[in-house]
């Protein structure tokens, strides 16, 4: 369980608080998504869930331990995995098994232990078969799925993304969050920072973030619903879910629909 | 306009010479090195390219591009000829005379030791880098300066370092690229004017290059940092390149048989 506990932060030399008394837990295993506009504070929550960051007030604790804990800033990072928008720049190793063992190899894992790592972290984002493959000739996809393996190879328990699909295709994209399915079925917590409110229906709880603060903390269905808090976050619902919410309006509820085939299930039940 | 992205000499084919230890062909190519400037025969350099030949061969380095190397010293080599070979007006009797031009027989095979030893010297020590992967040496180099832990220098570091670089050239080059034809897009020319006037239009090109670079260094600095980096202390590696017994079997009469031929030719 990760406990943020009324975490203020303040970036060295900014006025205000980039974050402002926020309070959150989450639990092993579940899907949060993050979501808020440019600037809400989204991506300066997910430095501090693996303690890059350092709280200014209060404090971030990870499995019961505290991120401010010198002693413990590699448990905690190796806990929680980190994976950021632009695949390029996180890329370290110049193929893709060397990239994937860098994380255990700076925790000193043995070689055997290292191989097995390594094969399974590649396995799990379905990139076996490219192992000496260099990163600059991957698809940004493949580039998305090395960087998540890159993390996993650590065995994290949690897996922070910041907007890991922004720079995507639709391929790609769709390719990284069915790992990301797989990942969250096998047990590893998912927080997805997104822009992208399709994406978040994926998330059983739905984290609204505005000027450094919690605006919402529920599901996806009813953030979706209530259109007044919707316009305020300056989010904008998916196709499918404005599908869903006319529908409501003439009369024909379809209850919580994700994708086409909720609505057509709705309406027509099989 | 395309920036390669292919760099480097590297050959990748497998042979036995490919599967040296780097550290075995960096011994080598010092041995041969000192043993081509402890020679003063032609014999012992005729000796010295039929071993470079047969390393070639055994390499499956195509001979083109083993001799690639000499191109850039061609110059040399014609000076070298020339300032040993060439007399003006010479009282002894010359090989061939031109007027006051002549070449002189003995200077002739002093310029021809010469020339032959800069040739041997560029291809010989080129094998190194056409046959070793820049992973690999950076991987040999960090091997090498690792006894220099001890007095403090930072040897993985710059390992790392080297590492790094070598992942982003190519990633940078097809950045580059990008900026290039975008910039071109917009109308920019790169390929009219003067030399300044075309090192003026590659200001739009290398400021936003360095900017994302900046931006990138930041990201990468974070990306290592959540993966636990923190120095050479405690780092385990994947693949760490093991002299076997063929390498030190290799590195030892290799260089002992190099150094002989040197001190005896």
């Amino acid at each position: 369980m990760i406990a943020v506990e009324d975490v203020t932060y303040t970036y060295p030399g900014a006025g205000s608080p980039a974050l402002l008394g926020i309070s959150a837990v989450i639990e092993p295993g579940s899907w949060t998504a993050l979501v808020g506009a440019n600037g809400s504070g989204k991506s300066t929550l997910a430095r501090l869930l693996n303690g890059l960051l350092i709280s200014s007030e209060g404090r971030v604790v990870v499995d019961g331990m505290d991120t401010t804990d010198e002693d413990r800033a590699w448990d905690v990072r190796s806990r929680v995995g980190l994976v950021l928008q632009n695949p390029d720049n996180q890329i370290v190793g110049t193929v893709v098994e060397e990239d994937v063992a860098f994380g255990p190899e700076n925790l000193g894992v043995p070689r055997d232990e290292l191989r097995r790592r390594v094969d399974e972290a590649i396995a799990a984002v379905r990139l076996t078969g490219l192992e000496r493959r260099e990163p600059h000739l991957l698809s940004e996809g493949q580039k998305q799925r090395l960087a998540i393996a890159g993390a996993l190879a650590m065995r994290p328990a949690y897996l922070v993304l910041d907007e890991p699909t922004a720079m995507l295709d639709a391929d790609g994209r769709s390719d990284v969050l069915d790992v990301l399915r797989e990942l969250q079925a096998a047990g590893t917590a998912i927080i997805h920072i997104t822009h992208d409110l399709a994406e978040a229906l994926l998330a059983q709880r739905v984290i609204a973030l505005q000027r450094g603060t919690i605006a919402y903390d529920g599901s996806a269905t009813a953030l979706l619903a209530d259109d007044a808090l919707m316009n305020a976050l300056g989010l904008e619902a998916p196709p499918i879910a404005r599908l869903a919410s006319a529908l409501r309006g003439a009369g024909l509820d379809v209850g919580a629909a994700r994708t086409a085939e909720d609505v057509v299930e709705a309406l027509w039940p099989s | 306009m395309r920036v390669p992205v292919a760099f480097g000499q590297y050959v990748p084919v497998d042979s036995p010479v490919h599967a040296l230890d780097p550290r075995t062909k960096m011994g080598l190519v010092a041995a041969f090195t000192f043993s081509l400037f402890l020679m003063h025969g032609l014999i012992g350099l005729a000796l010295a390219g039929v071993l470079v030949a047969a390393t070639v061969r055994i390499s499956h380095v195509p001979w083109r591009i083993a001799l690639r190397g000499t191109k850039a010293v061609m110059l040399i080599l014609v000076i070298t000829l020339a300032a040993h070979a060439l007399r003006w007006n010479p009282a002894t009797v010359s090989l061939v005379r031109l007027g006051p031009l002549a070449i002189d027989g003995p200077g002739l095979l002093t310029g021809i030791f010469f020339s032959a030893r800069i040739v041997l010297l560029v291809v010989g020590t080129s094998l190194l880098t056409l046959t070793t992967s820049p992973v690999a040496l950076t991987d040999g180099l960090e091997r090498l300066m690792r006894p220099l832990e001890r007095l403090h220098f930072p040897a993985s570091e710059v390992a790392m370092m080297l590492t790094i670089a070598l992942r982003f050239i190519p990633t940078t080059a097809q950045e580059a690229e990008k900026i290039l034809v975008a910039q071109t897009a917009r109308g920019a020319r790169f390929d009219e004017g003067g030399p300044i006037r075309r090192a003026k239009a590659f200001g739009p090109v290398l400021v936003p290059l360095f900017v994302n670079l900046f931006r990138r260094a930041d990201d990468l600095a974070t990306a290592m940092e959540s993966r636990c980096y923190r120095g050479g202390v405690g780092r385990t590696r994947l693949h760490e390149s093991v002299m076997r017994t063929a390498d030190w079997a290799v590195l030892c009469l290799g260089s002992i048989a190099l150094i002989a031929l040197g001190l005896v030719l």
